[in-house]
């Protein structure tokens, strides 16, 4: 029994820890965003650091926002306060609206791409016998034991001899093509878990097959098209690596690459990049929240009882 | 009239063949069982008629037709199947709705024959609920329901009472035989069963191995068996058999298998020779002989121990050796008998099957 509280007690503390770890960075990002530029290397532990207290003309007591000024030292100091200054920055003088338009823009084409080439090619893969099925399989796992640093390369030159930098399609093309082996053998596996006789019986009952298929079990499948459509916007939302040898042009910058932008060789905005990380995350966390209970239903898979 | 006709059908998968020269005439409003062990091919042959599988070779005709590549939905059939497949993400009112829906019937017309349905069913309290809240009855009456509002031409079921317990398989099997007699339409009904497709066939056809072993009336597959494989499959308990050999005596052929023998009477088809066969006899043609029958019943009889009883109420199976051989026989339930006891019996010589040892045809009427 004592034993039991001692375990239980156990995994709590280190389940706090871990969440701890993970939410520490987040939480920094937010407060440094918050701050003005040169507060990324402050000393204080705050999260919201004060600014002076002091009564403005009519008598109320407000914090002063401050401005940044040097000390006898002629060190950079700032006597004051936390604020939406970066926020308000970002969406007025910096591009930022262009490149999460950019941002928005090819991750709906790869998300919407991954959904109907997945859901139709893992539906082929499912029910279908043909020549070059398992070769198919096969060699779609392949692709998933290469490190995408290791094809930046053949990325490169492939595109470049379809004259595809420096354009969406190129990044659009690499990104489904990267997402869509692991969406396709999501779906499969979601298939075989739906018996085939609901589609036969649809069949009897007067669908095509493609009728049948987008009848029946398509809407059946939610859950895996769900997953299926949440990794392929994970997989160009937050990716710079590529975006960073494809887009050279800043008009056609992805918020990951605007965002790195910010990190000039000798100064870095701290304040603006945070307040962009902080903006970029917000449509994830947004999915992930309203899609948790498929998410849920979708990783334990499989059950369709009749 | 022949409503669905399969002439010299083959079916293989890859290198497995499944259903070798099938011929079958099924007539308008017939009851067809298509019965066997499982992997003979009965499904196939379902599947094939429905268009969810195409011949090797061979046609499929349903009334004047040529249907060998036609689609599933253009044959006017509907089918049940083994595990309803009902659709979950509708409620019992749409998935009977659904084919009537796909085939844009007039919403009205679709209502009258749902509901229709429905009342023939008793399932109209259940429209509104979606499958998962059905017990496996219910399911399997939305399941006939949502063909039954279809009116095809043909129904087709896939193993339709496999899934269900004991009792509610006998209440289904009534309530098809009831539809069946209602609608007059033909149904083709796969099972692996025997008395499912005792009880509810206008024919059955008996498969193994991709073959139709015998297609009869259920009294005749019964009575008249084909073969040993159709004589062991239909009837339960299992006919007995006793491998030996026969051969002409005085007054007809003998029977003889070590120190079993027995007289089966005059049969010209066995010949002059002797020859090896299996002897067969269904459980209720081994009689008891008892202190008050009739003397002429106290002839010929067989001295047998019982080994084990089982008592069923109506009928007791027990579990006899005679002459060195096991042998079931099906007495009245109200004999009093023991196990270790050894008793008289008599074993109707008139109704003895007698198979060729080797290819295991008839070999008798």
């Amino acid at each position: 029994m004592k034993n039991k509280k001692i375990e239980t007690w156990g995994i709590f503390l280190l389940l706090t820890m871990f969440t701890l770890l993970t939410i520490y960075p987040a939480i920094r990002i937010i407060s440094v965003s918050l701050r003005t530029d040169n507060a990324f290397q402050t000393k204080s532990l705050a999260f919201l650091e004060r600014g002076e207290a002091f009564k403005d003309e009519n008598g109320n007591g407000v914090w002063d926002q401050g401005e940044p000024f040097e000390d006898n030292n002629h060190n950079g100091r700032r006597d004051a306060g936390s604020g939406f200054k970066s926020y308000i920055e970002l969406f007025t003088k910096t591009d930022f609206l262009r490149w999460a338009w950019n941002s928005f823009f090819v991750t709906f084409m790869v998300t919407l791409t991954g959904v109907v080439l997945a859901s139709t090619s893992g539906y082929a893969l499912s029910r279908f016998q043909f020549r070059g099925k398992q070769l198919t399989m096969l060699s779609l796992l392949t692709t998933q034991m290469f490190p995408a640093t290791m094809l930046l390369l053949p990325f490169f030159i492939l595109l470049s001899k379809l004259g595809l930098i420096n354009s969406y399609l190129g990044l659009i093309i690499i990104y489904s093509s990267t997402a869509l082996p692991f969406c396709i053998w999501q779906m499969k596996g979601y298939y075989d878990t739906i018996p085939a006789s609901l589609e036969e019986s649809a069949r009897l009952d007067g669908c095509s097959q493609f009728g049948a298929f987008y009848r029946i079990i398509l809407p059946l499948s939610s859950p895996a098209l769900v997953i299926t459509a949440l990794f392929s916007f994970m997989a160009s939302w937050n990716e710079y690596v590529v975006a960073n040898i494809i887009l050279q042009d800043p008009d056609l910058y992805t918020l990951p690459l605007g965002l790195k932008s910010f990190q000039a060789s000798l100064s870095t905005q701290w304040g603006l990049y945070s307040a962009g990380a902080v903006i970029v995350s917000i449509p994830v966390t947004i999915l992930f929240i309203s899609l948790a209970k498929y998410l849920v239903s979708g990783l334990t898979m499989g059950s369709v009882k009749g | 009239m022949s409503l669905v006709s399969l002439k010299s059908i083959h079916k293989s998968f890859g290198a497995t063949t499944v259903l070798s020269d099938i011929n079958l005439q099924i007539r308008d409003g017939e009851f067809l069982v298509l019965v066997g062990p499982s992997g003979c091919g009965k499904s196939t042959t379902l599947r094939l008629v429905a268009g969810l599988e195409t011949p090797t070779s061979g046609d499929i005709y349903i009334g004047d037709t040529r249907v060998n590549e036609m689609d599933p939905k253009d044959r006017d059939i509907a089918m049940v199947f083994q595990n309803y497949a009902l659709y979950p993400h509708m409620n019992v009112y749409e998935n009977m709705a659904f084919g009537l829906k796909i085939r844009k019937q007039d919403p009205d017309l679709i209502r009258t024959r749902v509901e229709e349905a429905a009342d023939i069913l008793q399932i109209g309290d259940l429209l509104k609920r979606k499958p998962r809240e059905l017990s496996g009855g219910q399911r399997q009456r939305v399941a006939l329901g949502r063909a039954l509002v279809r009116k095809p031409k043909v129904f087709l079921f896939d193993e339709p009472l496999s899934n269900l317990d004991a009792k509610l398989r006998s209440e289904m099997r009534i309530e098809i035989k009831r539809l069946h007699k209602l609608l007059a339409t033909t149904m083709i009904y796969v099972t692996h069963d025997q008395v499912e497709a005792m009880t509810m066939g206008d024919r059955i056809a008996v498969m193994n191995r991709g073959n139709i072993e015998q297609l009869d009336t259920p009294k005749t597959t019964y009575d008249k068996p084909n073969n040993k494989f159709v004589a062991g499959f239909i009837g339960t308990p299992q006919m007995n058999f006793i491998e030996g050999s026969v051969y002409p005596g005085k007054g007809g052929h003998i029977f003889k298998a070590g120190s079993f023998q027995i007289d089966i009477g005059k049969h010209p088809s066995l010949g002059k020779n002797e020859r090896r066969v299996v002897m067969g006899i269904r459980p209720e043609n081994i009689s008891p002989v008892t202190e008050g029958s009739a003397h002429a019943e106290r002839q010929d009889t067989f001295t047998a121990e019982v080994e084990i009883t089982e008592p069923l109420g109506s009928s007791l199976l027990a579990h006899l050796v005679v002459g060195g051989f096991h042998l079931t026989a099906n007495f009245d339930g109200n004999l009093d008998i023991k196990m270790g006891e050894t008793i008289e019996v008599k074993i109707d010589q008139g109704k003895i099957h007698l198979f060729d040892l080797e290819t295991k045809e008839k070999l008798i009427d």
